[in-house]
């Protein structure tokens, strides 16, 4: 407290004192209040002050009407100095110099109209309702509770040797007792006096020889009355969970909690904490038992309890790229779909205030390395996701680790103060302060491989374990002055070493985990000492007695919900008036639906990706630059010359290159993007929001992204290397295949836990995409095994990479402006010369060997293609190949020669017949020569008409014969569904010839398609985990 | 010598590949081209029929008309320098379009294959050649030259004893493959092309040269070419109707008349020269163009 106030608190005690007192007593508050704040020599001084203040303000002798002046100056300096107050104490704090001032004139007997006066001016000064202040001002000047004015927020413990009175100021939330009667008790250890009114602190418990303990817990429960919140009760029933290798991780647990209670789950490292955690909030299921939310199943009817379970894990939940209003807003729009943006801003405005964090609601989140907010604002901020939403119940995960002790009690305030609205709070805690350790209402302690050693009230454990290990001063756990308890003894005991003969601690425990569990349920431990009589609660404001719900033994009446197994299960009880079976929970959480989640998801991510320099600036500057790179080493012409398209050598390799960029963008986008979301949607898994909408918010936006990425390729590549009229063409399909590259990153994020085994996963990825294009190892020349000659062998045909090269190299071919025009000239020259030239050999050769089964496949076909009738073809089909069926094949053959050359030079007259319109004239000759230059090709011709054909041009293959030159100008074999030899122009697709560009980019977002059922169904996750589960077996087995 | 050796089979092969009509009929695919049916399908693409009296002539001129690789030849013999400007252009190939303008330069091209030959120490062999190559694939005359030079060549372009036993194969059958063709058109296109660039670097070579004892020849063989222009003159006004042949016959037609005013050899002056020099130049840039 400052000097300031000081000084102000004793001109304060000076106005308000009465004049009429020998002021003794006043004298003697003012200097109890004084030693509680100041060391002996400051005592003096203030003192000093408040007997100077005194003569000035209490001078004997004065006349009335100067006695009313200086009323009136005293009233004016009462306002300045609580003015003074106001911004310098906590409301905690004013109240409690409101009721040190109240004592203060109450010592001198009677209140005069002029003091009372001063303390309601006092009391609206520190903006203290009217009513609350009646009650107050009736709590402490009263003599006889009898009389005491009645009040919801007192609460009179009466089954003891007089009275004991709680007051709840609950705007504030603090509590005050006062004791009518004369036996002793104790508030933690220290006697209290009669009639002097004590500040109830967290943790405190009241004893006395004939009562059993009172705890603080018990008399906020006993404010919390139903219909004032929505009671939730909490059963758990022989829960029990055994890993997948055999190892248990908990052993049997069974209790029950009602509303209103914040219980501590502490252990060691191993002991099974999280494990526990995850059971009761659902998110594992056990191996045995259940837990019981108002009588519903939480792991069988997940859906009747949406929205009541909240869970705040260790880690962080926060969206980085998000400022903490932004985290916050886009949380609560997930929580309410009835509200309105405005509503729910409001929302989020009042519990960032509530919580300390309004300065900083515009701040980045950032992440623990790059700080811009503190580690307690970032823990209270991971808590208020939940908090907005008030789950009722609420599991949080070691919500104080990294926190400084200031930071931490902010962190478990908050919880407690959750909990005292009627919220069920289960924390996780490791070394706990004095102060947090005695917020909770109870602790549960487990011991080494999932054994739970104690539940109870947190003080009392540090009794219980001491009298286990029989240390002398068992119940001296709070120090008498401060009450302050050491958590730190609970381990020290639990885990204590057996000592050698030197003294050295071994490694063997003096007390086994097991031994421990073993020692719980002999005792039967409960809620530590017997407890054989329920506190009678009375609130007068109700006309009967009200019991605070609490936890009891068997004997009181309540289930025995373990009496089975009960050697083997923890035996704790819980107070039948406790367990409720009312299904509705009332929640006012409303999940919202299936576009509106996607919405949501969709616009966080959008913000969250825009705020991000770092990465809006390597993504979209990532594929221009690789264009750069890539068209620029790639423009080849010879140097004193000017750079000529259809000259560059080097065509198939910006387009190779182009996919292979497509893929690796993609991919490198999309696969940290499920992983780096991976615990908010453990978080979010509890709201039961749709995993689809989540995925579709994703994918819609990886596809923008990749959009752009695959747009700004092509338009710096091409326009680099001066492909002309085919950037659309170019961008669909680059767009498409880093469509399919973001869906198989997606996987792999949704499938794997780091993302270092994402990035090594990549190149195991890629490289077969590489390989197997058919740009860099021709198909037929791979290892015998996969090679394939007639189609695409399968294994290419699996990678995209080979569908998406294929569609821009046939597409850049065949459709470029100048190629376009003579296409089906040279289509029909190339199938012409093949048949006549090739075909024909084959046949007369067939002929000369006799070969039947060839000729019948190969005639066949040329009658359907050809449509020139074979006469005899019912008699080669039936095995006759004598000189009459030569001679008429001979004739066949003859025919079809001279129908394809007929074709042939009908092609080429066409072809030369286009060219020659324009060689006519200078200027003719300058168009088409510009034409050619500037879209067709050379290199890219060569790679697509397999030219020059090294060896025979045409191999037989199940007696049919096929051409190995000018694979751009072959159809896909009729009967074929989609498969077809590389660089063909057409392929079918049920049953219809449809140009490759179409058909390529129709299997690529087939893929695509495939990708996002197993990204829904997470089915390579569950691949894996199988594989997994299988290998633990065998080698369990083995 | 191997080199020469072969650049010289080269174009004898390519003469042959485009000037032979059918002689053979080895096998029964070959005997469409004899039948009725067949000579109705002849492919010239200007044409649909070949008369007798051009089969005749072209017989005619085929027979008597040097092989343009021995003028080449006579040229080193007299010591004029090799110099590559007189080529044509490798990265002109991709200009021609049309069959015409393909046949053309693919004789163009044979001879200039063959000129390369004489200049030793010379890396352009491999690209000329492949020039040469592609030009007869376009025009459908590579089947042999793929059959043998396709597997067997691949690796060895810089060993010229495989090149020279490769070729010989290839060329072989390119012929036999053309003659089965039918392609009179194609191939007096072809023998135009050779003619012209032949006569191109010879009278280039000639240039500036006055006849003595040692050149004598040459201008000898200068001189006979007025016999061989005027048969080939006569070929060609077969197809002069050909829109797109007819301007390199009518220039080719003006050379003639040209060549018809040299009485004797000895009217081969070095302005004469010069002259033919010029009128050649102006028909093989119309070729090349």
């Amino acid at each position: 407290m400052s000097e300031k106030i000081l000084k102000a608190l004793m001109q304060l005690f000076a106005i308000i004192g009465n004049n009429e007192s020998d002021g003794v007593y006043g004298r003697n508050t003012v200097d109890f209040f004084l030693k509680q704040q100041l060391n002996k020599e400051q005592v003096a001084e203030y003192l000093r002050l408040y007997d100077e203040h005194c003569k000035v303000y209490h001078k004997t002798g004065e006349e009335g009407e100067k006695q009313r002046k200086r009323a009136a100056v005293g009233s004016v300096k009462v306002i300045v100095i609580c003015r003074q107050i106001n911004e310098e104490l906590t409301r905690k704090q004013k109240i409690l110099v409101l009721l040190r001032l109240i004592e203060f004139v109450k010592s001198g007997g009677q209140i005069g109209e002029q003091e009372s006066e001063f303390i309601s001016l006092v009391s609206s000064s520190f903006s203290i309702s009217e009513d609350e202040y009646a009650v107050f001002l009736s709590y402490v000047l009263n003599q006889d509770p009898v009389q005491e004015q009645k009040s919801d927020d007192i609460l009179i413990i009466n089954n003891l040797p007089g009275e004991l009175h709680v007051l709840r100021i609950k705007s504030i939330g603090i509590y005050l007792i006062r004791y009518y009667g004369s036996s002793g008790i104790y508030l933690n250890g220290q006697i209290v006096n009669s009639e002097r009114i004590l500040l109830l602190t967290q943790g405190s418990a009241i004893r006395s020889s004939r009562l059993q303990p009172v705890y603080y817990s018990d008399i906020v429960s006993g404010f919390l009355r139903e219909g004032s919140t929505r009671k939730i009760s909490f059963v758990v029933k022989d829960l029990e969970f055994v890993f997948p290798n055999g190892k248990t991780g908990l052993h049997k647990l069974s209790f029950s909690e009602d509303s209103g209670k914040m219980i501590g789950i502490m252990g060691g490292s191993g002991a099974g904490k999280s494990t526990l955690l995850n059971l009761l909030n659902g998110n594992d299921s056990p191996s045995s038992g259940w837990v019981l939310i108002n009588g519903i199943d939480l792991y069988k009817e997940k859906a009747a309890l949406e929205g009541v379970v909240g869970y705040v894990p260790q880690d962080d939940l926060l969206i980085e790229e998000l400022t903490v209003y932004q985290n916050l807003f886009y949380n609560t729009k997930l929580c309410f779909a009835t509200y309105s943006d405005e509503k729910i801003a409001r929302l989020v405005k009042k519990l960032l205030l509530d919580l300390g964090l309004e300065e900083i609601c515009d701040l980045k989140v950032g992440n623990p390395l790059k700080k811009t907010i503190s580690g307690g604002q970032r823990k209270r901020l991971n808590i208020a996701l939940e908090l907005i939403r008030e789950p009722s119940v609420l599991f949080v995960d070691e919500p104080t680790s990294g926190l400084s002790s200031r930071d931490s009690e902010n962190s478990m305030d908050l919880l407690k103060e959750l909990s005292l609205k009627g919220k069920l709070v289960f924390v996780v805690i490791h070394q706990p302060s004095s102060d947090i350790f005695k917020m909770f209402d109870k602790l549960l302690i487990l011991d080494l491989g999932g054994y739970p050693i104690y539940y109870g009230n947190p003080v009392e454990a540090l009794i219980y374990f001491k009298t286990a290990v029989n240390q002398i001063n068992a119940n001296d756990v709070q120090c008498e002055v401060c009450g302050t308890v050491n958590p730190e003894q609970l381990f020290n005991i639990i885990e204590a070493k057996v000592l050698d003969e030197n003294g050295t601690p071994t490694y063997t425990r003096r007390i086994s985990p097991h031994d421990w569990n073993e020692l719980y349920l002999k005792k039967n431990v409960g809620e530590g000492p017997a407890e054989n009589a329920a506190i009678q609660v009375e609130n007068r404001s109700l006309e009967n007695e009200i019991r605070i719900p609490q936890v009891a033994k068997a004997t009181s009446g309540a289930e025995n919900i373990t009496s089975g197994a009960e050697n083997t299960t923890l035996r704790i009880e819980y107070a039948t008036s406790s367990v409720l079976t009312n299904p509705k929970i009332q929640t006012n959480f409303k999940k919202p639906g299936f576009f509106s989640q996607m919405k949501v998801y969709l616009s966080r991510d959008i913000l969250a990706k825009l705020s991000n320099t770092q990465y809006l600036a390597i993504n979209f500057l990532e594929a221009p630059i690789l264009a750069f790179i890539l068209a620029f080493l790639t423009k080849f012409y010879r140097s004193g010359s000017d750079y000529v398209f259809s000259e560059n050598k080097n065509l198939v390799a910006y387009i190779f290159m182009c996919v292979v960029v497509s893929l690796f963008v993609g991919l490198t986008v999309s696969a940290e993007e499920i992983i780096h979301d991976r615990k908010i949607l453990k978080r979010e898994s509890f709201l039961n929001l749709s995993r689809g909408a989540y995925l579709l918010s994703k994918i819609l936006l990886l596809f923008l992204i990749s959009a752009v990425q695959a747009g700004s390729l092509v338009l710096v590549g091409n326009t680099i290397l001066e492909i002309h009229g085919m950037n659309l063409a170019y961008w669909l399909v680059l767009f498409s295949t880093a469509c399919f590259a973001n869906m198989l990153g997606l996987n792999i994020s949704s499938s794997f836990d780091s993302v270092v085994t994402i990035y090594i996963l990549i190149p195991f990825l890629l490289i077969p995409q590489l390989l197997l294009s058919g740009v860099i190892v021709k198909f037929d020349e791979l290892h015998p095994a996969l090679s394939g000659k007639r189609v695409v062998p399968l294994t290419g045909d699996l990678m995209t990479s080979r569908w998406a090269f294929e569609a821009i190299a046939v597409h850049q071919f065949q459709n470029n402006e100048y190629e376009k025009n003579v296409y089906k000239f040279e289509k029909a020259r190339s199938r012409a010369k093949f048949k006549k030239d090739e075909w024909v050999n084959q046949m007369n050769e067939a002929v000369k060997s006799g070969n039947l089964h060839f000729l019948v496949e190969e005639i066949k076909a040329e009658q359907e293609q050809s449509a020139i009738p074979f006469k005899y073809m019912n008699e080669l089909q039936g095995g006759t190949l004598d000189d009459k069926i030569k001679t008429e094949i001979l004739a066949y053959i003859d025919q079809v020669k001279k129908q394809n050359f007929r074709i042939y030079e009908e092609a080429t007259k066409s072809n030369d017949s286009f060219f020659s319109d324009f060689l006519t004239t200078e200027e003719g000759r300058k168009k088409i020569d510009k034409l050619r230059k500037e879209n067709q090709n050379d290199k890219l011709k060569e790679f697509v008409t397999n030219y020059p054909v090294i060896g025979d041009n045409a191999f037989i293959e199940g007696d049919r014969l096929f051409q190995k030159a000018d694979p751009v100008f072959m159809d896909a074999v009729p009967g074929t569904f989609l498969r077809a030899h590389f660089c063909a122009p057409r392929k079918f697709l049920f049953g219809r010839l449809l140009p490759t560009y179409w058909v390529n980019l129709a299997v690529i977002w087939l893929m695509a398609a495939v990708l996002a059922v197993t990204l829904y169904f997470d089915i390579l996750r569950k691949a894996l985990e199988g594989t997994g589960r299988m290998l633990s077996r065998k080698q369990k087995f083995a | 010598m191997i080199k020469k050796s072969v650049y010289c089979f080269l174009i004898a092969c390519l003469a042959l590949a485009s000037c032979q009509t059918e002689s053979k009929k080895e096998d029964p695919a070959t005997t469409v081209s004899a039948t009725p049916a067949a000579s109705a399908n002849r492919m010239d693409s200007g044409k649909t029929e070949v008369n007798d009296l051009t089969d005749f002539k072209f017989q005619m001129v085929i027979s008597n008309i040097p092989s343009p690789f021995e003028t080449i030849i006579e040229l080193t013999k007299v010591g004029i320098e090799f110099n590559k400007d007189l080529m044509n252009k490798t990265e002109n190939e991709k200009k021609y379009l049309t069959t015409t303008q393909k046949a053309l330069n693919y004789g163009i091209y044979g001879v200039d294959l063959a000129y390369l030959a004489t200049n030793k120490g010379n890396t352009q062999g491999t690209k000329y050649f492949i020039t040469t190559h592609n030009l007869a694939a376009s025009l459908d005359a590579t089947e042999g030259l793929d059959k043998f030079a396709g597997s067997r060549m691949d690796g060895h372009w810089d060993n010229k004893d495989t090149v020279a036993k490769v070729m010989d194969e290839a060329y072989a059958e390119t012929d036999k493959y053309l003659r089965s063709g039918e392609r009179q058109l194609a191939a007096t296109q072809i023998l135009t092309g050779s003619w012209v660039e032949s006569q191109y670097i010879t009278l280039n070579g000639m240039k500036g040269l006055t006849k003595n004892e040692q050149n004598g020849f040459l201008f000898q063989k200068l001189y006979e070419q007025k016999l061989h222009i005027g048969h080939l003159n006569s070929l060609l006004q077969e197809y002069a109707k050909e829109k797109e042949f007819a301007p390199v016959i009518n220039k080719l037609s003006g050379l003639n008349d040209e060549f018809k005013k040299i009485a004797t050899v000895d009217d081969l002056t070095k302005e004469k020269v010069s002259e033919l020099a010029s009128e050649i130049a102006e028909v093989r840039a119309l070729i090349i163009q």
